[in-house]
């Protein structure tokens, strides 16, 4: 008896000592053949995988499977700083640190990839627009974005992507992030030097460029943020806070607490909310009581711009029942197109990323499909067959021609078994050179079922292409119509007046949230 | 029925105790955010409260003839969850940010909110074994089933709380419904007298 009691204590131990499974599962379909993990960390919060895929020009930053954030992986903070020094107008990106000059390219190890500022999330590009709406922000600095100053607190870290963007237009921005969890820091301070180096970095008052405090957002605002807006009120506050589960803490999305973010803005200055909702259906209650909390929080003036990302999106197919990322405004000033033209002008001028050209920063993949139209491998890297046989892209059929939707990305396909038999030995014959020297991480997934395949598909996208038509098709959808005004029916409405409401994408029954009530976080599930 | 009634008593106990744990994080976080901490310090709060309730309700247990204690002890509790709602964010509001910002802060907000009703509802456990306590040879099966029940109660009041009270009921009106059935409870135990059975004697005294 005690001899069985010390061996189940032994075999446990060893069991669990032997078979644990801590590892972020990289071998999905689903997935890029080519990803790689770069770091991996656990915090008290959640589990944290940074990963990187050539093919696919990403870093992202994962919250156990789920994917926060991304940055391309080109252009480089290196390739932005040669355009620099070629003289582009990219110098903002390569201020005066406080150590003297320039950093280094070769300030960090040389096999670390060094992000630049170009985002592969498609919500983040939307930051700017809480700068380009508010008009005294802007006139101030006489119309020159350059120059344009804003004070923003963003509350989520994330990979920073996000940040990223707001210092690449807005290098005079003094930018606050406050994230609960110190390892997302830490995480983001190791992995993106452009990230570290901001910190380093003084605007032209003297103010950091970037700061990053691990505290709990509430707090940050009852306190650290109040004092600093007295000498400066904020112009900004993004939220951005989601849990580990994807869902917002829900004292973070209550009335009182968009309150005391009201008191820490100046008159025109606004919050911006990446709130992951639908305008009918389950996922309505959490964009419309965003927008009612909003609102009773003292920031009357409320819009919403809802994020049209997909390549098969357009503004009239868009689904209303669809969850998607929604940009969620709220000020004092006006925000909607009527009563903030110049505003509405200015968004819709805006080139995000002026500088960077299309038909540069491309990601191409190829993918194989059984005859149930089910994935049956990774995403193949493109460059494993476009490089050997360049004229397979160009005997394939294009799909997705729908000439109101983003053109960012192409999709092609065939069904030539000759072309999918190709494919797969090309893709076969990369993985054995290249699977040693790039530290690829086991064989692609469903790579023992590839002769199943029946259709493959070929997909382009071009990261800087993509950044820009999502930004102008949004926004002009916004815009227009009726349909997305952004108006939160609050209240229960019922009968006709509810189904009209549909129809024209009125949010009904958006509840209030409080912190009495704060359930945020159930409505979102 | 007396036996019922005192498992009763012990399900709806657990009920709202358990169900105050869940609650507690909404009357925590406006002030002191949604960190580990909080969680940590409520969490031990009440695990705590509860030895210490254990160990005073155990005395008084050896005392008492009757329910009446186990009386007071819930109306004293029902009262608290009540009067919770006047005070606690006030409380926390008026905390120096010193101790707000503090990674302590929301442990002394738990202790002063929370260790009230969780020690008064600690303090019946002892109680009702003594209560329900029937023979010597039984004692394992009456205190066994009392706990079992006990904790069916803890379980109810964390799943209602999380499923029912928290996504339809506004945090006051919550509190204040389960302190008006813990006053229910506590002043039916006053008014209606249970006896405790007589103990067995003291075997060396028996002897001598």
């Amino acid at each position: 008896m005690k001899l069985a009691a010390i061996f189940l204590a032994v075999a446990a131990l060893v069991t669990g000592l032997l078979f644990q499974d801590n590892h972020y599962r990289l071998r999905q379909l689903g997935q890029p053949a080519d990803q790689a993990v770069l770091d991996h960390r656990d915090s008290a919060y959640t589990s944290m995988t940074w990963v990187g895929s050539p093919s696919e020009n990403y870093l992202q930053l994962r919250f156990f499977d789920k994917v926060e954030g991304g940055l391309g992986l080109h252009p480089t903070w290196a390739e932005l700083g040669a355009m620099a020094t070629a003289g582009k107008p990219l110098g903002h990106l390569w201020m005066e640190t406080v150590s003297g000059g320039a950093p280094a390219a070769a300030s960090w190890p040389a096999e670390q990839p060094d992000p630049g500022t170009l985002p592969t999330s498609h919500y983040v590009r939307f930051f700017p627009a809480g700068v380009l709406l508010n008009n005294a922000l802007v006139n101030k600095a006489g119309g020159d974005l350059r120059l344009v100053d804003p004070h923003v607190l963003v509350i989520g870290l994330g990979s920073s992507a996000g940040l990223l963007v707001l210092a690449h237009h807005f290098p005079q921005a003094s930018i606050t992030c406050v994230d609960i969890d110190q390892k997302v820091i830490d995480i983001v301070h190791d992995q993106v030097p452009l990230a570290r180096w901001l910190q380093e970095q003084k605007t032209a008052d003297g103010s950091p460029r970037l700061t990053l405090v691990a505290k709990d957002a509430r707090q940050f605002v009852r306190f650290d943020a109040v004092r600093q807006s007295r000498s400066r009120p904020y112009d900004l506050v993004i939220l951005d806070a989601y849990t580990a589960g994807s869902t917002i803490p829900s004292h973070l999305m209550t009335s009182e607490f968009f309150n005391e973010c009201s008191k820490i803005l100046a008159p025109e200055g606004m919050v911006l909310g990446n709130i992951i909702g639908s305008y009918t259906g389950d996922k309505r209650r959490v964009v419309g009581g965003c927008l009612r909390s909003l609102r009773a929080g003292g920031l009357p003036e409320a819009y919403n711009i809802p994020v049209i990302s997909a390549w098969t999106d357009s503004p009239s197919q868009m689904d209303p029942k669809q969850a998607r990322n929604n940009i969620v405004l709220a000020s004092r000033a006006p925000l909607d197109p009527k009563r903030n033209a110049s505003g509405w002008e200015r968004l819709l001028a805006f080139i995000p990323f002026p500088e960077l050209a299309v038909d540069t920063y491309k990601s191409t993949q190829y993918l194989l499909y059984d005859n149930n139209g089910l994935p049956i491998t990774s995403y193949l890297p493109g460059e494993a067959v476009d490089v050997p046989e360049p004229s397979l892209a160009v005997k394939m059929q294009p799909i997705l021609t729908n000439p109101q939707a983003p053109q960012y990305a192409t999709l092609a396909k065939s069904e030539d078994s000759v072309m999918i038999s190709t494919v797969r030995t090309l893709a076969a014959k990369w993985y054995e050179t290249n699977r040693v020297a790039k530290k690829l991480v086991g064989t692609p997934m469903g790579w023992d079922s590839l002769q199943q395949a029946k259709t493959v598909y070929r997909r382009e996208v071009d990261w800087v292409k993509a950044t820009r038509e999502i930004w102008h098709v949004s926004l002009r959808a916004a815009r227009d119509a009726n349909a997305h005004g952004g108006e939160a029916l609050v209240g229960p409405v019922e009968g006709p007046e509810r189904e009209q409401a549909e129809a024209t994408w009125k949010i009904t029954d958006a509840p209030l949230f409080t912190d009495q009530m704060p359930n945020a976080d159930i409505v979102n599930h | 029925m007396r036996i019922l009634a005192l498992y009763a008593t012990s399900i709806i106990c657990g009920f709202c105790l358990m169900a105050l744990e869940l609650l507690a994080s909404r009357l925590i976080q406006p002030v002191f955010g949604s960190s580990v901490d909080v969680w940590a310090a409520i969490i031990s709060i009440f695990i705590l409260s509860l030895s210490v309730g254990y160990v005073i309700g155990g005395r008084i247990a050896d005392r008492a003839t009757t329910n009446i204690p186990l009386g007071w002890s819930i109306l004293i509790a029902g009262f608290f969850y009540i009067v919770m709602t006047i005070y606690a964010l006030r409380f926390n509001e008026a905390l120096p940010e010193s101790v707000q910002s503090a990674r302590w802060g929301s442990l002394l907000s738990s202790l002063v909110l929370f260790l009230p009703p969780s020690l008064l509802l600690g303090l019946i456990s002892p109680m009702l074994v003594k209560l329900v306590f029937v023979s010597a040879e039984k004692v394992g099966t009456t205190t066994g089933t009392l706990y079992a029940v006990g904790s069916i109660g803890n379980v109810l009041g964390i799943l209602g709380a999380n499923y029912v009270l928290l996504p339809f009921f506004a945090l006051n009106p919550t509190l204040i419904t389960l302190g008006a059935i813990l006053l229910v409870v506590g002043l039916a135990h006053i008014l209606i007298r249970i006896d405790s059975a007589p103990l067995p004697q003291d075997s060396k005294k028996a002897v001598s």
